[in-house]
């Protein structure tokens, strides 16, 4: 085997296969020419195992090859760096008719290089296409294959993620987004011959991907478990301008740092998800343990067969294949999380669905009591207004009945049936004047007037007095209570009463009218007696003063006037509103 | 038979009168304010409605009594069958219920029922027998407040449709008058308005041009009105409700 480099260097002749580039060549594009003698080509082995064909797990970066002069496969355009064949196993079958069976088979392979893009050549196999066949398959399957199924479900599960980050702003999902978005970058850098970059710009973008894509998998278990990862962002940077740096001078110092940055990330990820499997024995912790522990064996055994330039060039990477092993535990644990997430907010909304009832429970119940309350306080309202009034009234009147009876029986000063009679009448009046204003009147004040004329009228037949009643149909009143209506009937009962025992009186005259412009009913009682009886004054004092406190009570006016000593005339004037 | 009836009925020198009271002390007032009165003749009085019922049905084909004084408050039975059952076998007979003040409602139920006047509980005894003699000679009392729910259930006044609108009533009024349009005459609902107004019969007879007893021949009306009305409500209710059922 011969290798030479554009430089015109040479090197140790004697080389043996594999080589890499950078180990000879450091920080150096160049070129290199493979020339491989293989043995003749017998026609019993023909026969037998069929057409020969050559297999080489690696080799780059642009190359061409021949078979005894014969161009057999230009894959790439010689010192061309959009395109690179090292990323994927070499095939080549050979077509019988050009193999000697006389003398070894010159197989040349004319390669050129870029610094730091894993040039060089691994071993050759060489036999029949049947026997080599599988092994090119397996790696095939390790070294593109896989990568498309990386690529493909990285990119989508990073699309979900992201549109859920996008929506929630939740952490964990931006992070994976980002790991998975990293992941299948790197993973479609692996991909095909020709890159849509130029040479150390792909070589950059891919290993940042890939640098990044292992620390954003590191800072999502870290927060996984409730951690800060503010160092995070510090690697993010270093392991970036590390491997810029490393392209940009085509220096392998920089790539073994941004490397070993990369190892320390790993085994840090590690030892943390060992220290959770010690703290919680969890499905998940013990699942994100294992795949952290394949990661960083994967990892060390790639850093020290692949990534380093002096492990070579036989082997091909593995970590990311375990990383995407990473990135679906991940996802299993956020639908676990999203799941438990779920079942808290349905047993959160049942709590809460819990406590609104019962909330309103105790409302209409505090609502029930408080109405309860108000009904009884107004129950006992009306029993103590019906106590004070059967009490003033008709009390009053048994206690004076009782007295006049008392006092005829002590003094010998005896009231005649006539009397006693007549002062018991007075009594029964004003019991039925207290039922009648119990009624309901609808706000009718004018069948309220009708019913006192209509409780009074034996007794005004009895007094002889004529009574001229001119009752207008008065409207309707909106505030008629109970109440208004007892101390409307008692002032007229009062008026009536004083006319009909002092004043001596021929006729009384009862008027209604409505006085729109006043919006108010004035009532008058007219009567042409003496006025205002001495021992009325005296007696009974205090009769007027309750008919003004009664108007007061309701809000009418009243007015008692003596007109030239021809009797008085009572006015009531009660507004409608 | 019917011709004989009235000619006795027509023909007694007294006023006869049944009582039912389950009240004794009220019983014996009332017994005593008509028995006070020459004109009067108490002709069965009992304590409960069942025995009343009987009585009523045993007479069948004497003469029926003048009045029936019959109290709603019975232990047995209603006061309401009694009169219901009078009415029916006794067309002739003058009902009143005795009652107290402030008891409006259960009195238009009787009037509904058949009755045609009422006497106070509390009421002296000169009263009593007034009122009993005055029911007999065509006169049935009615106060204000029975004026005014006479209007309220029969009469289409514009007041009707005030009160409903204050009052909130579930009909609205213009429902409420199509429903008891036409059931008043003109002169019908004058008297009423006057009566809820407190003017007395005298006074109404002069205010309208007409006599006492025309006034009291439209009161009489009146009360008929009112039981026939109720009937008639009580048909078409169960007639609507077979018309449903159908």
């Amino acid at each position: 085997m011969q290798i030479s480099t554009a430089t015109g260097q040479t090197i140790n002749p004697k080389q043996s296969l594999p080589f890499r580039w950078d180990l000879s060549f450091p920080r150096s594009d160049g070129a290199a020419e493979y020339l491989v003698d293989l043995p003749p080509y017998t026609a019993t082995a023909d026969k037998i195992e069929g057409s020969y064909a050559v297999f080489i797990p690696r080799i780059g970066n642009q190359i061409q090859v021949y078979l005894n002069g014969n161009l057999m496969d230009a894959p790439n355009i010689l010192a061309d760096p959009l395109s690179n064949n090292s990323k994927q196993p070499y095939w080549l079958t050979l077509p019988t008719v050009l193999l000697l069976t006389a003398q070894p088979n010159r197989l040349l392979i004319k390669t050129t290089v870029q610094a730091l893009r894993w040039g060089g050549m691994s071993e050759l196999y060489y036999g029949p296409a049947q026997k080599l066949r599988s092994r090119y398959e397996m790696s095939f399957w390790w070294q593109y294959s896989s990568h498309i199924v990386i690529f493909g479900s990285l990119f989508l599960s990073g699309l979900l993620c992201a549109a859920i980050w996008f929506k929630r702003r939740d952490r964990l999902m931006g992070l994976f987004a980002l790991s998975a978005f990293c992941g299948s970058f790197s993973a479609i850098s692996q991909l095909g011959i020709t890159s849509w970059l130029p040479w150390p710009m792909q070589g950059f973008t891919a290993s940042v991907a890939f640098a990044w894509h292992i620390i954003f998998v590191t800072q999502f278990t870290f927060n996984f478990a409730g951690h800060e990862t503010r160092w995070a962002r510090l690697i993010l940077f270093a392991t970036a301008l590390a491997i810029g740096l490393a392209f940009v001078l085509a220096e392998p110092f920089f790539w073994t740092l941004a490397m070993t940055l990369l190892a320390i990330v790993i085994v840090i990820g590690f030892i943390f998800t060992a220290t959770l499997l010690k703290q919680k024995q969890l499905l998940q912790v013990k699942l994100l343990f294992s795949v952290s522990l394949l990661v960083a064996l994967t990892g060390l055994r790639d850093l020290f067969f692949f990534q380093i330039p002096e492990a070579g060039m036989s082997h091909y990477p593995i970590m990311p294949h375990a990383l995407f092993l990473y990135l679906v535990v991940m996802w299993w644990v956020l639908t676990q999380r999203s799941i438990a997430n779920n079942k808290f907010g349905a047993e959160l909304n049942i709590r809460l669905e819990h406590r609104a009832v019962e909330r309103e429970q105790q409302l209409s119940t505090s609502f029930e009591q408080i109405q309860a309350q108000v009904e009884e306080r107004a129950k006992l309202e009306e029993r103590q207004r019906i106590m004070s009034d059967i009490h003033d009234g008709v009390g009053g009147q048994l206690v004076g009945l009782v007295n006049m009876i008392k006092r005829g029986e002590n003094d010998r000063l005896l009231f005649n049936q006539a009397q006693l009679s007549e002062h018991a009448q007075m009594v029964l009046d004003e019991l039925r004047i207290a039922v009648d204003a119990m009624q309901p009147v609808d706000g009718d004040l004018t069948t309220v007037l009708a019913t006192l004329r209509y409780r009074l009228a034996p007794r005004l037949k009895a007094s002889d007095v004529e009574l001229i009643w001119q009752i207008d149909e008065l409207p309707i009143m909106a505030e008629l209570s109970p109440q208004k209506v007892l101390q409307i009937q008692r002032i007229l009962f009062e008026a009536f009463t004083n006319i009909m025992q002092h004043a001596k009186a021929k006729t009384v005259t009862v008027r209604a009218n409505h006085l729109p412009e006043m919006m108010a009913v004035k009532i008058t009682i007219e009567d042409d007696g003496v006025g205002f009886a001495p021992q009325y004054l005296k007696s009974k004092g205090h009769g007027l003063r309750n008919m003004r406190n009664r108007a007061n009570a309701i809000g009418a006016l009243i007015t008692i006037q003596r007109l030239n000593a021809k009797g008085v005339t009572v006015t009531l004037t009660i507004p409608l509103v | 038979m019917l011709l004989k009836r009235d000619n006795s009925y027509m023909t007694s020198p007294y006023i006869t009168v049944a009582l039912v009271e389950d009240e004794p002390e009220t019983q014996g007032r009332l017994l005593l304010a008509l028995a006070s009165d020459a004109t009067i003749e108490v002709v069965f009085s009992t304590n409960a409605a069942k025995p009343m019922l009987q009585w009523l049905v045993t007479i069948m084909g004497d003469p029926s009594p003048s009045v029936l004084l019959v109290d709603l408050g019975l232990p047995d039975q209603s006061g309401l069958d009694v009169i219901r059952l009078c009415k029916a076998m006794h067309p002739k007979t003058e009902i009143m219920v005795i009652t107290m003040f402030g008891d409006e409602h259960n009195m238009i139920r009787a009037f509904e029922a058949g009755a045609r006047g009422y006497l106070l509980k509390d009421g002296n005894v000169s009263e009593l027998s007034e009122h009993v003699r005055t029911l007999h000679a065509g006169g049935s009392p009615m106060s204000p407040i029975i004026a005014r729910q006479l209007l309220t259930r029969l009469g289409s006044s514009s007041k009707l449709a005030q009160q409903a609108a204050l009052t909130g009533a579930s009909q609205p009024p213009s429902a409420a008058k199509a429903d008891s349009a036409g059931l008043l005459t003109h002169r019908e609902e004058q008297v009423l308005q006057l009566l809820s107004r407190g003017y007395s019969y005298g006074e109404l007879a002069k205010e309208m041009g007409v006599t006492i007893n025309t006034i009291q021949t439209h009161i009489r009306g009146l009360y008929s009105k009112l039981e026939v009305h109720s009937k008639s409500q009580a048909i078409s209710q169960a007639r609507l409700r077979g018309f449903f059922e159908n």
